[in-house]
């Protein structure tokens, strides 16, 4: 087993990304990094180009629940990771080894505190990190269960709340209750920064929908026309739904997909009406998943994972035959992908965050399951291979690119 | 005062279990374990200032999970992590 230290670290050349354009991978050069978060602690998966020996490092953490580590891909070096222990409550921890050290938040998200006798919100867990562009370097958000926004400006050591959403005098109504929310708590989620122009902003929340902001958080409005909210009595509610993942194209921020509760959905801004194009999947599978992923150049490739949302929702892969659908034209058509994932009685789901995509020329997919499975694909979803078993439930899987 | 930790906060006191502290009352102590141990008082409260709802912490055996409670510097205390389940 290769020790993930080697070779890595001190003297790295950071070389900003140049954007729209997707990062050149030159395995010379470079290496990748896939951060598995677990119900029981971290991992991080090493690999030196070929995307078929990844050397499992950690847990870190072990006997926390970690819902998501993300590599900053502004410097490549570091990393933040969400923790929560049963008893400790919610944390965030930093690290610019490549996990050998991580210190604490110094201010962790949190919600402020209200006066004595009133019934503040509390932070059960940070459940999302979302870097922000290469002219904010040190920024990053993070989403929180129940609902809540916060942002660092010193790279996660002490986080504020934003205020413009946290405060917003229709949040209540917006976020709703724990009723609403996931059986794990609701959460926010899915927060975008829009490359060309820090101040427009996307997140979503279950339950709660999707919202944009075009002043850096201070004001949010809904976006979810034409989303189905199926479990609410109302037709064509404002807000209250259920996207379960929403990402954009890196290199159109424009066009945004999202698998929802209620299915799959393309959004061309500045048009504000969703549509819905899982009615193009299969009957017997349906659109209903957590996960989805888009190819870093063509914006018409996307894959999903799709689950079993009948009667009481299950939440496993329909029928016990786990299978990526992947649609190369925008959602017009799917095809089903599953040569390499187990044919039969396997009852695992794959996560909103657990399905990361990487920049790889063919574009490489990774599945983390509640199975503790990880599966990859270096053919861009065609076959699919196991790197990893019997993990901790995943919660979430981010590829990272580090210079050699 | 004595204050002894179960094992969930000893990588916040350098390893110990038990450590040395003064204040008041609850609040003052937490507040004092705080400039010593920085980060370990939001492990044991929550931003609301309550306990939080997995931590006990008894006053010479007697679990007062409220920050008011008047301490001396005689008295022993537990603060103690306790979840059950997987």
């Amino acid at each position: 087993m290769v020790n993930l230290q080697k070779g890595l670290g001190e003297n790295m050349q950071v070389k900003a990304q140049e954007k729209p354009q997707a990062p050149t991978f030159d395995p010379a050069s470079m290496d990748l990094l896939l951060l598995a978060a677990t119900y029981k602690g971290a991992f991080i998966l090493y690999n030196e180009g070929d995307r078929k020996q990844w050397h499992l490092n950690g847990p870190y953490y072990l006997g926390s629940m970690i819902h998501h580590m993300v590599l900053d891909p502004r410097d490549r070096k570091t990393i933040l990771m969400a923790a929560r222990t049963g008893h400790l409550g919610p944390t965030v921890f930093r690290s610019t080894d490549f996990g050998k050290t991580w210190k604490e938040a110094e201010k962790p998200p949190a919600f402020d505190k209200v006066p004595d006798g009133e019934t503040g919100r509390t932070v059960n867990h940070t459940f999302w990190l979302t870097p922000c562009g290469d002219d904010e370097p040190d920024c990053w958000y993070a989403g929180t269960s129940p609902q809540g926004l916060f942002r660092t400006e010193n790279g996660g050591k002490t986080w504020q709340g934003v205020d413009g959403f946290n405060k917003h005098p229709m949040v209540e109504k917006w976020t709703g209750g724990d009723q609403d929310g996931t059986p794990d708590g609701p959460k926010l989620h899915s927060i975008l920064v829009d490359p060309r122009d820090k101040n427009h902003l996307y997140l979503s929340m279950s339950g709660g929908g999707t919202f944009e902001s075009l002043d850096r958080g201070n004001s949010w409005a809904p976006l979810n026309k034409g989303v189905a909210a199926d479990f609410l009595p109302v037709e064509n509610p404002e807000y209250g739904h259920d996207p379960h993942c929403m990402v954009y194209h890196p290199q159109n921020p424009d066009l945004l997909y999202q698998q929802n509760h209620c299915g799959i959905y393309k959004l061309k801004r500045p048009a504000d009406t969703w549509e819905r194009i899982g009615d193009n999947m299969p009957n017997d599978v349906g659109d209903i998943g957590f996960p989805i992923g888009v190819h870093p150049n063509n914006p018409e490739k996307i894959w999903v994972f799709p689950m079993d949302g009948t009667e009481v929702w299950p939440r496993t892969s329909p029928d016990g035959r786990p299978a990526v659908y992947m649609s190369d034209n925008g959602g017009k058509s799917w095809q089903r992908k599953n040569n390499g994932l187990p044919k039969t009685n396997a009852w695992l789901t794959v996560f909103r965050q657990a399905m990361a995509v990487d920049s790889l020329d063919p574009t490489g997919v990774y599945l983390g399951s509640t199975s503790g499975h990880i599966w990859a694909s270096d053919d861009e979803g065609e076959s699919w291979y196991e790197i990893a078993a019997h993990l901790p439930k995943i919660y979430a899987l981010e590829i990272g690119i580090i210079n050699k | 005062m004595t204050v002894k930790l179960s094992s969930h906060f000893t990588g916040y006191t350098d390893g110990n279990k038990t450590v040395e502290c003064g204040g008041n009352s609850i609040k003052e102590l937490l507040e004092n374990m705080d400039q010593k141990y920085p980060g370990i008082r939001f492990r044991i409260v929550n931003e609301q200032d309550q306990v939080r709802q997995h931590i006990s912490i008894f006053v010479n055996a007697e679990k007062h999970n409220t920050l008011t409670k008047p301490l001396t510097p005689v008295d022993t205390i537990h603060i103690i992590g306790a979840l059950s389940g997987g």
